[in-house]
């Protein structure tokens, strides 16, 4: 369980300032298969950086009573400099695994051979997502975040990362954050949705696509609204007159 | 894949608080030894210590060719390296656990949090620093015959290592609050630290100073630690200006007040990417 209290946290850069949460306390489980649903730009990423603890919030408190992955594929905790297997030994230790285990396992999946062996910088990108990626899975944890995206682009790696995500979401909790309906009611059971500042747990995954359905919708009108009154919006005033 | 989640311990109490950042600081201690600013190159850390080397045969040599005198004791390179040593315990320290903490480009997992790399990057620094003394002194005992080169007063050594490198930690702490609200400080600073190795006494007794300056010198906290450190070497080196408290003071003064900018500005600015 992770246990938000009053939580608030506004995305700040140098031109944009979002509101993500705002004075958000809530209880989210992570025994479950959790999706959190939200629509591109209301911080999905921020919510899972807060999550896992690699941002801090504005104001309140979170307590994290399992022990949680990093964001799947998450590359800028790697040393760049180091090679694929030093970088190996490093998580390992600071998780706790088993370093021989997680190494087996990362070659015999990644395939990627002596270019373990090499500067993780020098490793084409697909591989090194490939190897990120993998490396997430291979740590056993309680719960596994994943930000958007199971592992990288390419089919054959996305269907090795998809089969590995299947395999510890059958003892392990699973927090999605997405904005796709299909691949999370394909891999969830339960749902929420962040919108406005705050997250809405729901039972039933279904319940929460829904939910999230009807956001989009809503999201897509006020577009199309937007838009007509920027097209038609000098015309219907004229005509108004 | 197969490893029992079981055989875990539970997260929640205070010792897999302890564990955790057990298992942080010893990987982090073990990744950074091997291969900061070492690339590959096992003893690295230790070759960044090279520094205060390279300063004193500089200082020594032109002491040597301007036929100048050490301004105490009768060996030059004791006198500088006693004077180099704890100056580079600070700069070194003070300069360079800023940047996990300023930095943009440390990244990190969600259990380590900069602090921790700032106290490993510390211990390394000084492990490295102390490592190269020995050497140094090691080498003006058994081959220069000095026996000055070995302390007469090991507390005193000690103490005055520890306090230089608890003023640079501290030192270091409040740079990189500085450094998150004007990102010029990191050029700055180690110049004026650079600048500051000067007035600290590495090549001249402070006591022996007209009394007019000597006070303005005083004000220099560095300049305490190198006497500090001298009074180990030197039973008879002049304590006039030398005063524990004053430098114990600053660094704690520092460090207070650093930790508490450091854990406002951490919420209030700052994401992760």
């Amino acid at each position: 369980m992770i246990r938000m209290r009053a939580v608030t946290k506004t995305y700040k850069l140098r031109l944009i300032e979002r509101p993500v949460l705002d004075n958000c306390t809530i209880d989210i489980p992570t025994d479950r298969r959790l999706a959190i649903f939200g629509l591109p730009g209301s911080g999905k990423t921020t919510l899972m950086h807060l999550l896992t603890g690699l941002t801090e919030p504005n104001a309140g408190e979170i307590e994290r009573f399992a022990r949680l992955s990093f964001p799947v594929g998450y590359l800028r905790a790697l040393k760049a400099t180091l090679s694929a297997r030093q970088n190996v030994v490093y998580a390992c230790r600071v998780y706790g695994a088993n370093v021989a285990e997680v190494s087996e396992f990362i070659e015999r999946i990644t395939g990627l051979g002596s270019l373990l062996d090499e500067p993780l910088r020098r490793l084409p990108v697909a591989d090194r997502q490939l190897f990120a990626s993998t490396l997430t899975y291979a740590i056993p944890f309680d719960t596994y975040m994943i930000d958007g995206h199971f592992g990288p682009g390419g089919p054959r790696a996305r269907e090795k990362c998809l089969a590995m995500l299947e395999a510890r979401a059958e003892t392990s909790g699973l927090i999605f954050a997405t904005s796709h309906r299909t691949i999370a009611l394909r891999l969830c059971d339960t749902g929420a949705v962040l919108n406005d500042g705050q997250v809405e747990l729901y039972e039933d995954i279904r319940d929460a696509a829904e939910a999230f359905e009807r956001l989009e919708s809503e999201r897509a009108m006020q577009r199309e609204l937007s838009a007509m009154d920027e097209e038609y919006g000098e015309d219907a005033m004229e005509d108004a007159s | 894949m197969t490893s029992a989640v079981d055989r875990q311990p539970r997260p929640g109490g205070l010792w897999y608080g302890l564990l955790v950042q057990f298992r942080v600081l010893s990987a982090l201690f073990l990744r950074e030894g091997e291969s900061r600013r070492g690339k590959g190159f096992a003893f690295g850390f230790v070759a960044a210590a090279l520094e205060p080397l390279i300063i004193i045969i500089a200082i020594s040599t032109l002491f040597y060719l301007l036929d100048r005198q050490a301004g105490y004791g009768a060996s030059l390179l004791v006198f500088v390296g006693t004077g180099v040593f704890p100056v580079y315990v600070f700069i070194h320290t003070s300069m360079r656990i800023r940047e996990p903490l300023a930095g943009t480009e440390v990244g990190r997992f969600p259990v380590e949090t900069s602090l921790d790399h700032v106290l490993i990057h510390a211990i390394l620094h000084l492990i490295s620093t102390v490592t190269v003394a020995f050497l140094f002194f090691g080498v003006v005992f058994y081959v220069f015959h000095d026996r000055q080169a070995i302390p007469c007063d090991w507390v005193n050594v000690i103490g005055a290592i520890g306090a230089n490198f608890m003023l640079g930690v501290s030192m270091g702490i409040f740079n990189s609050v500085i450094a998150k609200l004007v990102p010029f400080w990191n050029t700055v600073w180690p110049g004026i630290s650079r600048a500051a190795i000067h007035f600290s006494g590495m090549y001249f007794v402070a006591d022996f100073l007209p009394p007019v300056h000597r006070k303005f010198f005083a004000i220099n906290p560095i300049l305490h630690g190198v006497s500090w450190f001298r009074t180990g070497f030197y039973p008879t080196y002049p304590r006039i200006l030398d005063n524990h408290n004053f430098i114990i003071m600053t660094s704690a003064i520092t460090m207070t007040l650093g930790l508490l900018l450091e854990r406002q500005f951490r919420r209030v600015m700052g994401e992760a990417d």
